[in-house]
């Protein structure tokens, strides 16, 4: 009874122009009677925003799906909606595009900023949310960034990988801080290490810890030269080979086509290969040959892969030695 | 002048337990030595000792001499003018390379030293026997990173002992510079001193090799011109 007042009420305050009043009642009615078609049919003209009237109109051929009139205003509202949409789509896109552009002309912290701005209305495309995930040096900016990249792209297996390694750098601070080091940035590492000072359970941690924040604060206040983790895995790699030829050098009383055995000629391709392994798992840096050879995970490796690199780098290492000392003790 | 301590501190690590394990280590074999009889003595020396002549011509221990040799010496004196040397100038070097790579640098020093040895000398009969090819690689290696590093030395002046600091630029040049004359006497002249100058000079090389050696954190401060 109350309602049909109600309707009455509202239908004549629409026919006085007072369309605010009007609205305010028949949204009254429908809280009271979601099944009202008339209040519902009068809400799809008087509600403002495109999402309310589209819901209105999908009320009112709930209730009555014989309702041409409204379903054909329907479609013209859901037109509407994908226009507008598509209107924003392309809206984001050029935002996105020029975002990238930024980054090319060296305006990073522009673009991260106009990223950012982007993202925070959640609607921006995958790419905008790829654009984050490289600019941003954070990692709670980062991680959440991939993941809805991955939301929208489920299939990029990079971003995956990515996020396993962002997600295994959160829970092992450790590993992070010492990529940082020896990336060079050393902030960034002495941050990483207060993380993961803050999770370490031993004091024999802590105080390795404080050690290397230590060296690291005096790296900082050094200005030292960034040495790039190719060159530290080319160096490393060096040192073993080289052992290896002058013994061998030795062996052949510095005649190396005195040496019939080509086995120990060969041997120092095994060598350079374990030299080369024992560096890869030396250095902690995120290297192309872990993506090869691993899942990319952490800063270049888990330490059971690095573990188990090391250890075949070793075995590639020591089995030429043993080769040309067994070949030594053979001629004595 | 005789080096006791280098009286800068250790930067990446405490301990330098490679250089501890290497005197101690060849002190047990100098003990081991000194226990046994004179002919078998003799017959080790001659065997395990790098014999230019029988390494030239791919006879004998060969490879295995190499190393041995680095791990024998001739008496107390020789192995205690060694060690001095290598506590005083392996300490750093081993904390800029970490022991495992430190300990690889001073076989090839070792290794550089028995090489050269046997280039300028390849017809020598004599063993040689000693860490100081290896100890010259590691007073090299000290040259190139920490030439302003302060070495405490005894003098002895009219019997009265002092202990000076020198610059380790000076005091390293210094001994590298006492074994050229000699070095080049035994090669033109063929004389005999006894001491493997050429040794001393070729473990010196190896300190070209050093960057190959050490850590990353070290080597970055090489490369940034800054003390190691």
């Amino acid at each position: 009874m109350k309602e049909d007042v109600l309707l009455q009420q509202a239908i004549s305050a629409v026919r006085a122009g007072h369309e605010l009043t009007a609205r305010d009642i028949f949204l009254e009615i429908v809280e009271i009677n979601p099944r009202n078609e008339t209040a519902w049919m009068w809400l799809t003209g008087l509600l403002d925003d495109l999402e309310d009237c589209i819901y209105a109109c999908e009320q009112v051929l709930d209730i009555n799906p014989q309702n041409a009139h409204v379903r054909q205003y329907l479609g013209q509202l859901l037109g509407q909606r994908e226009k507008r949409r598509e209107e924003h789509r392309l809206y984001m896109e050029g935002q996105v595009a020029h975002a990238r552009e930024l980054v090319r002309g060296k305006k990073k912290d522009e673009a991260l900023e106009l990223v950012r701005l982007l993202t925070k209305s959640g609607e921006v495309n995958a790419d905008g949310w790829r654009l984050l995930a490289e600019l941003s040096a954070d990692m709670d900016e980062r991680l959440p960034a991939l993941e809805k990249l991955l939301a929208l792209t489920p299939g990029d297996v990079k971003a995956q990988k990515e996020l396993e390694r962002l997600r295994h750098f959160k829970n092992n601070p450790f590993d992070l801080a010492e990529m940082y080091a020896e990336q060079g940035n050393f902030e960034k590492a002495i941050e990483a290490y207060g993380e993961a000072s803050i999770k370490s359970k031993s004091k024999r941690e802590q105080r390795e810890i404080y050690w290397k924040t230590v060296q690291l604060e005096n790296l900082r206040q050094e200005n030292i030269t960034y040495i790039s983790p190719a060159i530290s895995i080319a160096r490393l790699a060096a040192g073993p080979p080289l052992l290896y030829f002058m013994l061998l050098l030795a062996h052949v009383g510095l005649n190396p086509f005195a040496e019939p055995n080509l086995l120990l000629w060969i041997g120092f391709l095994w060598v350079l290969l374990g030299g080369f392994l024992t560096a890869l798992a030396a250095i902690r840096s995120r290297s192309r040959i872990w993506s090869l050879l691993f899942k990319d995970v952490g800063a270049g490796g888990t330490p059971a892969a690095r573990f188990t690199m090391s250890a075949a780098g070793w075995i590639l290492v020591m089995l030429p030695f043993a080769m040309l000392f067994f070949a030594a003790f053979n001629r004595m | 002048m005789i080096p006791i301590n280098d009286t800068e501190p250790n930067r990446y690590s405490r301990f330098p337990a490679m250089t501890v394990s290497l005197i101690v280590i060849n002190t047990l074999i100098l003990v081991w030595e000194l226990s046994l009889p004179f002919d078998e003595l003799y017959r080790l020396v001659k065997v395990y000792g790098a014999t230019s002549s029988l390494i030239f011509n791919r006879q004998g221990a060969g490879v295995i001499s190499v190393i041995t040799c680095m791990f024998l010496h001739g008496g107390i004196m020789h192995l205690v003018g060694n060690m001095f040397f290598l506590w005083v100038f392996g300490r750093r070097v081993e904390d800029a390379c970490g022991p495992i790579r430190f300990l690889a640098y001073y076989v090839l020093a070792g290794t550089t030293a028995t090489l050269i040895t046997v280039l300028t000398g390849p017809n020598d009969p004599t063993p040689g026997i000693g860490a100081s090819g290896a100890i010259f690689g590691v007073m090299g290696a000290y040259f190139v990173l920490f030439p302003g590093g302060r070495i405490r030395t005894l003098w002895f002046i009219s019997f009265i002992p002092t202990w000076p600091k020198f610059r380790a630029f000076w005091f390293v040049l210094y001994y590298l510079a006492i074994q050229i004359p000699p070095a080049i006497d035994t090669y033109v002249n063929g004389s005999q001193y006894g001491i493997g100058h050429w040794a001393h000079l070729g473990g010196f090389f190896a300190c070209i090799f050093i960057p190959l050696f050490m850590r990353p954190e070290a080597f970055a401060r090489y490369m940034s011109d800054v003390p190691v």
